[in-house]
This record gives C-alpha cells, structure tokens and sequence, in this order.
C-alpha cells in the first residue's frame, strides 16, 4: 500500500506540475497571441488614421502650393481652390481658412462670418504656427471658435495650421492657412477600432499625453476616470505589460507619422482569465481524472508486486510467533520469487540446526549423566573391596561371604542392564545392600531402618541416588558416634511426588554449610574457609551429582532438599514425581 | 522521518473521493452555458425631459448604463403640475418592473444662491442699493429653484437691491419682459427662461440689461458664447447623471451625490475645461 501511495503521490505530484505549467504556457501563449492580433488590429488602425491625416496634409498642401503661392492676394481670389478642396472632403472637413499674420480672415471655406469676439491671434493652432515655420501643427480637440453659428451648432475640431507665405501685390507676408478637420470623423474612425477590438480598448494621445482619443473620454473630462497616457505617451513603440489604477495590462503603443501622436491600445489581464476559465475547468477536469487513473494503475500493479511480498512478511511473522515451518509461497516477480525461496532455505536449515542442536544437547545430557553415575562406581567399589579384605584378614570368612554377596547385589542393581531409570524398590535394594556391606566395615557402630512406604516401590527414580546420601550420613553423621548413631531411610508419597529422607542424628552442619552444599563453587568456597576449623567435611560431590542427576532426567523442579541441625542431625530428602515404572516409561525418560 | 509512514486505506479513499468530486465540479462548469443576467432596468423622471438642458445628464446616465450594463428608459413629461405628479410617475415605473428610478438631485440651494448672489454684487461692488432684478424660477412645485430664489431674494434685499418681481417656469418670458417693469438685472434659475430672456435681449440690441442664471443647454451655451447672458450657473450634470445611475444600480445613498456647479462668463468659454463641460 506504501508503494502504491508513493508511486501516486510522486505521479499526481509530477503531473499537477505538469498541469500548472502546460496552463502557464497556454496562458502566456494566449497573452502573447492576442498582443500580437492586437499589435496587428492596432497598426491597421494607425495606416488608417495615417492615411486620414496625410489627407488633411494634402489639403494643405494642395492649397497652399497651387492655390496661395501663386496668388496675389491683393487681386486675387483663393475661395474657389478653398471651395473646391473643402467639396471634395467636407465629410472630414469643418473648414479651411486663411488668416494673415495679424489675425485677419483673408479667406474661408465655407463662406462664414467671422465671428466678433474670436481672436485668433490667442489660440493655440495660430501660436503654434506663427512660431515655426513651413511645419504642420496638429492640435488637440477643440472647439472651434471662428465664425458666427447658427444657434446650438459648435464643432469639435482638430486644427492643422502651418505659417505661409502670402503674396500682396509682389510683397511677401506672413500668414496662417487653418484646416479644421472634424473631429467626428477622428472619433468614429477610433469608435470602430474599439468596437472590432475583441479584448481590450484603444486610445490616442499627443506627444505629450495629452488624450485626443478615448472610448470613455467623457469620464476622464468628468475625472471619473484616469488613464496612464502622460506615461505611455513617453515611450517608443511596443508593447509593454505594466499596472495602472489597481489593474494589471499589456499596453501596445504604436506612434502617428506626421504628428508625433500614440495610438495606444490597452489590453487588461483580466481578460485572458476570463477566455481561459474555460481551459481551467478542462485542464482540472483532464488533472483530476488522470490522477484517478493513475491512483488505480498504481493500486492494481503495486498489489500484483506487493501481494507476494505481504504473503513473505505473513511467514516471516509466523516465524517469529515460534512456527518453524511457515507457509512461503515462491511466487511474483522474480527478485520476490528469489527472496521467497531464499527464505525458505534458511527456515529449513535453521530447522536443521535446531534439531542438531537438540540431539547435541540430548547425547551431552546423556554423557553427562553417565559421567556423574560412573563416578560412584570407583569410590564405593574401592570402600567395598577394603572391607571385604579387612574382614578375609580378620578370618571374619562367613561376613566375607555375606560382603560379596551383598556387593554382588548391588552391583547388579547398580549394572541394571544399563539402565538409568530403575523402580523405587531396585534402589532401595541397592541401599540395603549398600548399607549391610557398611554396617559390616562399620562394625554395626549404628542402627539402619529401612521404612519404605509399598506405593512408591514401583515409582520411577535415578539409579544409585540414595546410596551416596547413605554415603554421606556415614562418613559425616554418624561417624565416629560411640552409641546411638542411627540412620532411617523414610520412602513415601507426598503431595503426588515421592520422597526418600535420608536422616541421621549425628553431628549436623551449621545452617550456612547447608545453604553451599548444592552449590560446586560457593562448597569449594566453604571448605577452604573452613579447612583449619578440624572439622570434617566432604567434597559434595556426591550430593551434588545426586541433585544434577534428578534435575537432568525430572526437570528442575525436583531434587535434593537438605535439613540439618548442627548436633541434632540430618535429614536428606531426595524430591522426585511419582512415575508408575514400565519398559516403556524407562525407555521414554532415558530419552529425555 | 525514521516513524514516517505513509497515509494509506481510508486515507487514499478520501483523496480518490475528492478527486472525483473535483472532476465531476469541473465538468459541469465546463458544460455549463454561461447565460447572461438579465439587464436592471432603471428609469428617469426629470422635469421637462424632452429639453436641451438634459443632453449631459443623460449622457452621464448613459454611460454609466453602458459600464454597468443597465436598461435606461426615460419618462417623457413636461413641467410637473404638481409634486404628486411626479411622485404617481415614479410609483408608476416601480409598478412597471423598474429596478430603480432615478429623479434628478438638485445642489445645493444655499450655495447655488451664494454664487449666483456673489456674481450679482461683483458687478456693483457689493452693493445693490437701487438695483433692481426680474426673477425667473422654476416651476411652481420645483422645490430646489424655489428655495435658491428665496435665499437669494434675502441675499439681494440685503445687499440694498429689490426683487421687482418674480415669476415661475413655465412662461412667455419675452412677453414678461416687455409688458412687466423693467429690472436692471435678469436672473433666470430655470434652462428654459434663461434661453428664452437671452433671445428676447438678443432680438433687442438695445436692451443691454445684466442676464445671469442657471442653465446649460446648447440654446444658452450659445447666448452665453455671444455675451448676450453675462454669467451662467452651469451645473455638472454628465457627473451627476453618471453617479446617480451608479448609486441607484448599487442601491446606495442618493443623498451622498453632491452636484457640482461652476459659473461661466463669456470670456470662458472656451477654456479646455469649460469647453468639455458646455460642449459634451
């Protein structure tokens, strides 16, 4: 599942990316697109306006080379040539008009009355020709102000002036030769350009930024609306992409031959969100579907590789749950496949492992065990043998007799066709045995009593365990008693175990040589510490292996349990299960 | 990072589900026909509305109905008889469908007063003694040239000079003119009187008397461009018909307008920003 929302994660990553930048593209592509259809649609307007001013330039001209140069103006009429040309364009004309450097009406067309009060000598068109001469001067929208109207009748017009030279009578004079187009014809032209103008709106300005031009100029005159033109009027032609008024645009400027004047068409931004909503919807729809897809290839592929690895992971957690033979199935890719078998191979040969680790342990239990029993043999065999002998010598025949009888007995017991596991009873055969042959070396300097309860005769025990604790009561209890000295041997069933106690009443052991004497290191600790005291103490060797052989077949449960009071006595008990004895039974615990 | 784990099952189900509701959002934007909202519609009662006097106002309304795609249409009415007049025009467009209706908001009575006052006294240097004036107002029920010529009646009466006589719009001004007693000074607070005395003392090259007034009508434009009228109250009428659409479309206050005015003479009027206010 990780794979899976990784491979999603990192493909629904890649193509958001991709998404984003394919509609970054599209957006500049389209901004870049509708500049140039606009930079386009802008330059057609501005030949148009071109071709409208060179006409209006060619009126000039056409008046003043064929019509005012060659005239004399104190015998001459120029209104026929100021008719004409005015016929020929009165759509786009307002007037044409001829003054003298003092402001005097030479001539107009059409014929009008000047008007009382005009001074032309204050306008503007008039400046600006006076003060330079042979050029054309544009001027921006106004009205006009230079003949009598009938009521309600005014001209906004663009006046194009230029200083001529008027011939009177052979005497050349300065003058001013007006031509007002209309500025209807202007505003139209441009009203046109901006109702074709698919995105944004176009405006016209002079060199100085002054607006001619403007869609909405009726709010700029109101200060409704403000427009960048002082600004864009400053730049060269191109386009250019700035914020105005809150507003981010692309302002295409294009300059206007003959009078320095920007044509300047605005494009806001905001337009090409609104024709691109459409392609966001598309491009989120085509994202968010194909992340889908991608979600769910990813699902189906990554669990077709996935599964066999879940399946692996499943046995390998049996494994560790203890199950040494796990189900893994060798299937899926071939690295999986690999891994599995791989896998496999080490589950078998762990198992292997294991169980030759159990045989070891078993066959060095075995030895061990064998090891310790064989260690009684020689030391008791010797102790015997010296009786035996010390009573030959002692002409003591018939006690002879009876010490290699009993010996025999208890050699037999302690052969027991090899066995390890004998019933209760074979062992305390041995011990009586064991303890007649003793009684013998002993002199019967103490009294033996055997009290074995008949339930536990055919329990299961370890071979040769009582005899060393007898051993012991012996060579550390009673030894060396003048009267009294007693040993009972006590079998019985308690609590569902069997118990033999081995007691004495001789010397006892104080309470801290008790607690060591099951312990290898801390009795060899003991009796060192205690070696100068005189007192007697055994090596333990004989009660540990006791205690080692019926923890390695029983378990550690079982035992030896040692009570002793110094000068009360001891008393031994030997702790193990009750186990009806069979052949079989034997035979299953040997194995153990 | 070593305890990162990855957001899975459940997690994945409710990224698949938003996926899905995202695509499903998007598709139907993408099939949706966007259908345009249907134009307010928004009417004017103004007093006299086939007059000159209203080419900015209605420009101005135009304008704004253009940016903010609004239905204009206009009640065409003459002088109001009365106030209830008007008011039975203006239920009667609500009742129409009308979105909102625009009535004209008049400036300020105290300061249109004040300005036409102040232009009267700069003539005579402050004082009126002996001067007197023939006042043309506007209608019976228009409340604004009312109140203007009450306050300036005070403004005349206590700066020496007399109110001869005062007559209301509508009239035959040239006839008043004539047959009533002859004023030193004429001032008209309705676009129609004004003209109308402008073309009477027009027709009567002799009779230089002082005409003042309120006006802006090309009719008047013209008598003022002439010198015929002396001074001319010219209000901003393509601003206030703009703002008054544009208020009315938002539903906001119309008593926020604040109609701007400016007194022109003669000499004016041709200056760049005279010429975009008396020329639209």
């Amino acid at each position: 599942m990780t794979i899976a929302v990784s491979f999603s994660l990192v493909a629904s990553i890649s193509m958001i990316l991709l998404g984003t930048i394919l509609y970054r593209q599209l957006s500049q592509q389209e901004a870049i697109n509708t500049t140039e259809r606009e930079e386009q649609f802008l330059d057609q307007t501005r030949r148009s306006l071109e071709d409208y001013l060179h006409n209006m330039r060619r009126t000039s001209d056409a008046l003043y080379f064929i019509g005012i140069k060659n005239k004399d103006m104190t015998v001459d009429d120029i209104s026929d040539e100021m008719n004409l040309l005015y016929e020929s364009d009165r759509d786009n004309l307002v007037s044409i008009a001829l003054y003298s450097a003092d402001g005097e009406l030479i001539g107009a067309s059409p014929t009008a009355t000047k008007k009382v009060s005009a001074d032309v000598r204050t306008q503007d068109w008039f400046i600006d020709a006076s003060k330079s001469i042979e050029n054309l001067h544009f001027s921006i929208p106004h009205v006009q102000d230079l003949f009598d109207e009938a009521i309600g009748q005014y001209h906004w017009v663009i006046s194009v002036s230029r200083r001529v030279e008027i011939n009177r009578a052979g005497y050349p004079q300065q003058g001013v030769l007006l031509v007002d187009m209309n500025f209807d014809a202007i505003s139209q032209l441009l009203n046109k350009a901006n109702a074709d103008s698919m995105t944004g709106y176009i405006y016209l300005c002079d060199e100085k930024g002054d607006i001619i031009y403007h869609p909405r100029q009726k709010l700029l005159n109101a200060g409704l609306l403000e427009e960048d033109s002082v600004n864009m009027a400053s730049r060269s032609d191109g386009s250019y992409t700035d914020s105005f008024g809150g507003e981010e645009r692309i302002s295409i400027v294009k300059t206007i031959s003959y009078t320095g004047w920007k044509l300047i068409s605005v494009i806001p931004m905001s337009s090409f969100r609104i024709s691109l909503d459409k392609m966001q919807y598309l491009v989120v729809l085509m994202l968010s579907l194909a992340i889908i897809g991608v979600i769910l290839v990813n699902q189906l592929v990554t669990a077709r590789i996935t599964r066999p690895i879940v399946k692996l992971e499943d046995a390998v957690r049996d494994m560790e749950s203890g199950n040494l033979y796990p189900v893994i199935r060798q299937e899926g890719p071939r690295e999986v496949a690999h891994l599995a078998h791989t896998l496999s191979r080490s589950v078998i040969t762990i198992r292997q492992l294991m169980d030759d680790l159990v045989a070891e342990q078993e066959e060095k239990r075995k030895s061990e065990l064998d090891a310790l029993q064989s260690q009684i043999n020689p030391h008791f065999l010797y102790n015997a043998l010296d009786s035996v002998v010390w009573l030959i010598e002692g002409e003591r025949y018939q006690d002879a007799v009876y010490t290699v009888k009993e010996l025999a007995n208890l050699m037999r017991v302690s052969i027991s066709h090899g066995r390890t596991v004998i019933p209760v009873a074979d062992e305390i055969r041995h011990a009586q045995s064991y303890m007649n042959i003793q009684n013998i070396r002993y002199r019967n300097t103490f009294d033996v009593e055997f009290d074995i309860d008949e339930e536990i005769k055919n329990a299961c025990t370890v071979k040769l365990i009582v005899q060393p604790l007898l051993e012991n009561a012996i060579y550390y209890g009673v030894n060396g008693m003048e009267e009294d000295a007693e040993i009972r041997i006590h079998g019985y069933k308690k609590d569902g175990d069997v118990y033999i106690d081995v007691s004495d009443n001789g010397i006892g052991m104080p309470k801290e040589q008790v607690e060591v004497l099951l312990d290898p290191d801390r009795s060899a600790e003991y009796r060192k510490a205690h070696e100068s005291s005189g007192m007697r103490h055994g090596n333990g060797v004989g009660l540990i292996n006791v205690d080692m052989r019926i923890r390695l077949l029983f378990g550690l449960k079982y035992g030896l349990i040692i009570e002793s009071e110094p000068d009360e006595g001891t008393t031994m008990s030997i702790h193990i299960p009750f186990i009806e004895y069979t052949d079989d039974i034997e035979q299953r615990l040997k194995k153990r | 990072m070593k305890d990162f784990k990855l957001p899975t099952g459940k997690y994945m189900a409710i990224v698949l589900i938003g996926l899905i509701l995202v695509a499903i959002y998007a598709a139907i934007r993408l099939m949706q026909v966007d259908i345009p909202e249907e134009p307010k519609k928004v009417s004017v009662v103004v007093e006299n509305s086939g007059s000159d006097r209203w080419n900015s106002y209605f420009m101005g309304i135009e304008q704004a109905a253009l940016d903010r795609d609004v239905e204009v249409s206009t009640v065409m009415t003459t002088y109001f008889s009365d106030e209830a007049t008007r008011d039975l025009m203006v239920t009667s467009e609500y009742l129409g469908g009308a979105n909102a209706v625009i009535t004209k908001k008049e400036p300020d009575a105290g300061l249109t007063a004040e300005m036409l006052s102040k232009e009267l006294f700069n003539e005579y240097g402050g004082v009126m003694t002996d001067r007197s004036v023939a006042l043309f107002s506007g209608s019976k029920y228009d409340t604004f040239t009312n109140e203007v010529a009450s306050l300036l009646g005070d403004y005349i009466k206590n700066a020496g000079g007399e109110i001869l006589w005062q007559q209301n719009a509508p009239c035959n001004v040239s006839r008043l003119l004539k047959k009533s007693k002859r004023t030193d000074i004429i001032v008209a607070l309705d676009d129609e009187c004004l003209y109308q005395a402008a073309a009477y003392l027009n027709s009567k090259k002799s009779d230089r008397r002082r005409l003042i007034g309120i006006g802006c009508s090309p009719d008047c434009v013209y008598y003022l461009d002439r010198g015929i009228i002396d001074a001319m109250l010219v209000p901003d009428d393509f601003t206030l018909g703009y703002e008054s659409l544009l208020t009315a479309v938002e539903e906001g206050d119309m008593e926020s307008i604040r109609p701007q005015m400016k007194m022109i003479h003669p000499s004016e009027v041709y200056e760049k920003e005279n010429e975009k206010l008396l020329f639209p």
